[in-house]
């Protein structure tokens, strides 16, 4: 086993850069535009790279699990924030997904290219990026173990490493089977969106039967399964093929949405104006590819099989395996069991206050969205600031989450609310719960940019 | 509108150039070009300000064909329609972001204009010059 001395190890990449938002500052930017343009090229890049007139000083040794939006944009924000502390990413991981892309690419209305982006452009030059993943957290001793056999310690730690996928979750179910046997899932990688497009692509010339899988349990951007509804629907009216077509949604409990403006809105929605029908209560137990069959379980209905020409299963989702494994972990029977256990406001761990969360991986009661991320940030970034000045943390993250639920390519509703499950809209003026080409343009073209923002951590 | 959000000038800033930066470099080199013939036709040089009506004017065409174009397209190039477009929200905003091409065009266009017409007001100058001397 290799003991890490992390106030000698900092190794600067040369590929190292920049980079990543939020939706909802996003989507108030987006109204302020075209004024500032001509100042973009005039001295834009002294003002973005100025730092905080008093960066606190300190010797800390901060250790980021995980590199993806969280982790890349605390990481940012840190090294503005912290003058001399010792911060160390860890995430073997060099490609960066931009995962909001992820629906548009599974359902082939955007290339894979949108969806793809390199780690290396937006790890700030200033912290040591360690390319392995931590296998074992020892909180009682501040320190990680890398799969490499690396201890690491730390004064401080962040936890971002995002979920997991559990397709092992799903009998007779592989990441290898989407793209094959009508199989689609828009949450692994542009890669596999890619061959899911094809499924979905093909499904939308010739028509039949489409069934689209809500899984139960929290996974990140809860919309998705509806988009790939939603955009599958408009394909098959675009090629004409609807007519010889019926499509299914199978949500786990009662409900569409977390949201219940949201969820009332699309029970109508749904089969009124789209005509996919709803079948509420099913979990998907396993499924045969070379048949095309599906087998539910169903509170109505037990255990019965289903025939598909399509089907969008997306699997349950849990913390990564070294998280939900260690002390860091909500204990069984609590209702976020195995996900990282934070303060839902604070984002300080309960039981380890030298450790807070961010991202994906918290065990807090809302969708996990890069947006959510986006809010979480600043606060975990200010109340470990605090903590490092001998100062009580006093940020608090509301719960905000963001979705814009793409209803066809074209039409956006933008959905924004909080712990409370109350609508926040960016701007009132906006109708949620009417589809818009406005909020589409912002999903299209504003997003990304707010998003890459978000990951340099130069918005908050 | 900044006082109403929680967002600072330069926070706006940061997203307008993150979505420019692809094309950021091109627009750094006309925005260069730009305020040196500006320049030049403020100082005489090569060019003039004479003119400058005309200048004004016929960039405002070309904006305003810009306008006319973009009004016709944005739909389109988001990946929509005109059949996307649902109401006065919709409506605005495409026409908003019409009317920033086409001002943007305009301003574009405007530094050239001005010393090409400067350029030639300053020939006819001299060749008067020349004719009265005759």
């Amino acid at each position: 086993m290799i003991q890490r001395n992390t106030t000698s190890a900092r190794q600067p990449d040369p590929q190292q850069g920049i980079e990543r938002c939020s939706r909802r500052q996003f989507l108030k930017l987006a109204g302020l535009g075209s004024g500032a343009l001509a100042a973009g090229s005039a001295g834009t890049g002294a003002l973005l790279h100025s730092e905080p007139a008093r960066a606190v000083p300190t010797s800390a040794r901060i250790v980021i699990v995980g590199a993806g939006a969280a982790g890349l944009g605390c990481a940012n924000r840190l090294k503005d924030r912290l003058d001399g502390a010792e911060i160390t990413v860890i995430d073997r991981r060099e490609p960066h997904y931009y995962q909001p892309a992820l629906p548009l690419v599974g359902t082939g209305v955007w290339s894979p290219s949108t969806a793809k982006d390199s780690n290396a452009r937006y790890m700030p030059a200033e912290v040591d990026w360690v390319r392995s993943m931590v296998a074992e957290y020892d909180p009682d001793n501040n320190r990680v173990v890398t799969d490499e056999g690396e201890r690491i310690e730390y004064d401080y730690l962040i936890v971002a490493t995002g979920l997991e996928l559990r397709f092992d979750q799903i009998e007779g179910m592989s990441p290898e089977l989407i793209g094959s046997h009508g199989i689609a899932c828009v949450y692994d990688t542009p890669d596999h969106g890619e061959r899911s497009a094809q499924a979905v692509q093909a499904f939308a010339q010739q028509g039949g039967k489409g069934l689209f899988i809500r899984p139960p349990g929290d996974i990140k951007c809860a919309g998705a399964p509806l988009k790939v509804a939603m955009i599958t629907e408009y394909l098959l009216r675009q090629s004409g093929a609807r007519g010889r077509s019926e499509l299914h949604y199978y949500p786990p409990g009662s409900s569409m949405f977390t949201q219940p403006d949201l969820d009332t809105f699309l029970k109508d929605y749904f089969p009124g104006q789209r005509g996919i029908d709803i079948h509420y209560h099913h979990r998907v137990k396993g499924v045969e590819p070379e048949a095309q069959r599906v087998t539910f379980e169903s509170d109505e209905h037990g255990e019965y099989t289903e025939p598909y020409d399509l089907l969008h299963i997306p699997p349950p989702m849990s913390a990564p395996e070294p998280v939900r494994e260690s002390a860091l972990a909500w204990p069984e029977g609590e209702a976020d069991a195995g996900w990282l256990e934070v303060d839902q406001h604070s984002l300080r761990h309960r039981r380890y206050p030298n450790v807070f969360g961010a991202g994906d991986v918290c065990g807090v009661p809302v969708s996990k969205t890069s947006a959510s991320a986006k809010s979480m940030i600043p606060v975990v970034v200010d109340n470990l600031v605090d903590v490092i000045a001998e100062r009580e943390p006093s940020a608090a993250y509301s719960g905000y989450t963001s979705c814009p639920l793409i209803t066809e390519v074209g039409e956006a509703m933008l959905i924004e609310f909080n712990y409370d499950l109350d609508m926040v809209p960016s701007f009132p003026f906006i109708d949620p719960l009417k589809p818009q080409w406005t909020a589409w343009v912002m999903e299209k073209w504003l997003l990304h940019p707010t998003y890459n923002a978000m990951l340099r951590g130069r918005i908050s | 509108m900044l006082d109403v959000i929680p967002y600072t000038p330069l926070e706006v800033l940061v997203v307008i150039v993150e979505f420019l930066r692809p094309v950021l470099g091109a627009i750094a080199v006309v925005a260069v070009a730009d305020i040196v013939l500006l320049g030049l036709s403020a100082a005489g040089i090569g060019g003039s300000l004479r003119g400058l009506g005309w200048a004004l004017g016929s960039a405002l065409g070309v904006g305003a064909v810009v306008f006319a174009v973009a009004l016709a397209l944005l739909p389109a190039a988001s990946g929509g329609s005109w059949g996307s477009i649902q109401g006065t929200t919709d409506l605005f905003a495409v026409t908003a972001g019409a009317l920033g091409l086409g001002l943007g065009a305009a301003a574009a266009v405007f530094p050239p204009l001005q010393f090409i017409l400067g350029m030639g007001a300053a020939g006819q100058r001299g060749r008067h010059g020349q004719r009265r001397q005759a």
